[in-house]
């Protein structure tokens, strides 16, 4: 006896010898097998380590929210005397230290900008 | 649409029903460490598998659609985490040639003795274990899970031609091996019913 061609389309043709063969060694291979219970206790465990990290990423991602919040405001701080510091009735001095203020924050401003996000 | 059984636990779960992963874990739980089992042939990673699809479904129960059988995507995820394992540890390396040498004369389908069962069964394993992740994947889905070839294309992400493809290679190597044997010792008969 010789095996048949191998079949093309699966599904419209019967299953023959070398089918059965693979598929009862398969099934007698791994039908008595069954997970341990610890399994289940593991997926258990599992939860319960991502439910305790859970609260503290959104508390992280709060805090970052609350900083990014405080970041914006000095930004704005920083930023509002802009007019003033070009304003000719101030005295020298104050504009100078009003400009010097301004060029410091542009140049910490990247840097935070890239800490928060 | 109404929800089926899947989908009514998965919606209990979205609240944090623990019991409600539970019940789906139950039912199959023996399905997916088989098929991982099949696959892998290792009893530690088949079941760190199965924990890890388990802990998927609660990751991702949001993202389930609760009208849709769940038992494909399990199937998805399972598959892609064994061949996770299989990429990390490179276990698909064995040759092929020699394998199904040993195959005993005058077996039959579904050998009964003892012996002959265990010697079958370890040649058939054996030459299964032989092929190429993808080849051994799909002749896993569709011979112990007896998925149809649409269904293994959803399980395996790919097109139904590629399926048929790799089936039609699988079991094109089997067969060969098998014959290969069968011209080695002509007056071996095979007597299949």
């Amino acid at each position: 006896m010789s095996f048949p061609k191998t079949q093309l389309k699966m599904e419209e043709q019967p299953l023959d010898e070398i089918d059965q063969l693979i598929r009862w060694a398969l099934l007698d291979a791994v039908a008595s097998e069954e997970p341990s219970p610890q399994v289940w206790q593991d997926i258990k465990a599992g939860l319960m380590t991502r439910s305790r990290t859970m609260p503290s990423q959104s508390g992280a991602e709060h805090l970052r929210r609350q900083f990014a919040s405080a970041l914006k405001a000095w930004v704005l701080a920083v930023f509002a005397p802009l007019e003033v510091s070009w304003d000719p009735r101030l005295a020298a001095r104050e504009r100078s230290y009003l400009i010097w203020r301004e060029n410091l924050s542009l140049l910490v401003m990247p840097m935070a900008v890239r800490m928060v996000y | 649409m109404s929800l089926s059984e899947d989908g009514q636990l998965i919606s209990q779960i979205r609240k944090g029903n623990i019991l409600a992963l539970e019940v789906l874990y139950e039912k199959y739980k023996g399905q997916v460490y088989r098929t991982a089992l099949a696959i892998t042939r290792d009893r530690v990673a088949a079941e760190d598998i199965l924990q890890d699809c388990f802990l998927k479904v609660y990751t991702h129960v949001d993202k389930l659609d609760g009208s849709l059988p769940l038992s494909p995507w399990l199937y998805r995820v399972a598959v892609n985490l064994s061949y996770n394992w299989a990429s990390a540890s490179r276990r698909w390396l064995i040759p092929l040639e020699g394998v199904i040498d040993h195959l005993v004369a005058g077996t039959r389908t579904l050998p009964e003795s003892t012996f002959e069962r265990g010697e079958v069964q370890h040649v058939i394993q054996k030459a299964i274990a032989s092929l190429s992740f993808e080849h051994r994947v799909v002749i896993v889905l569709f011979y112990l899970d007896g998925f149809s070839l649409n269904e293994i294309a959803y399980i395996l992400d790919c097109p139904v031609g590629t399926v048929k493809s790799r089936l039609h290679y699988a079991r094109q190597n089997l067969r060969r091996k098998l014959e290969r044997d069968r011209h080695l010792s002509p007056e071996v008969v095979y007597e299949f019913s």
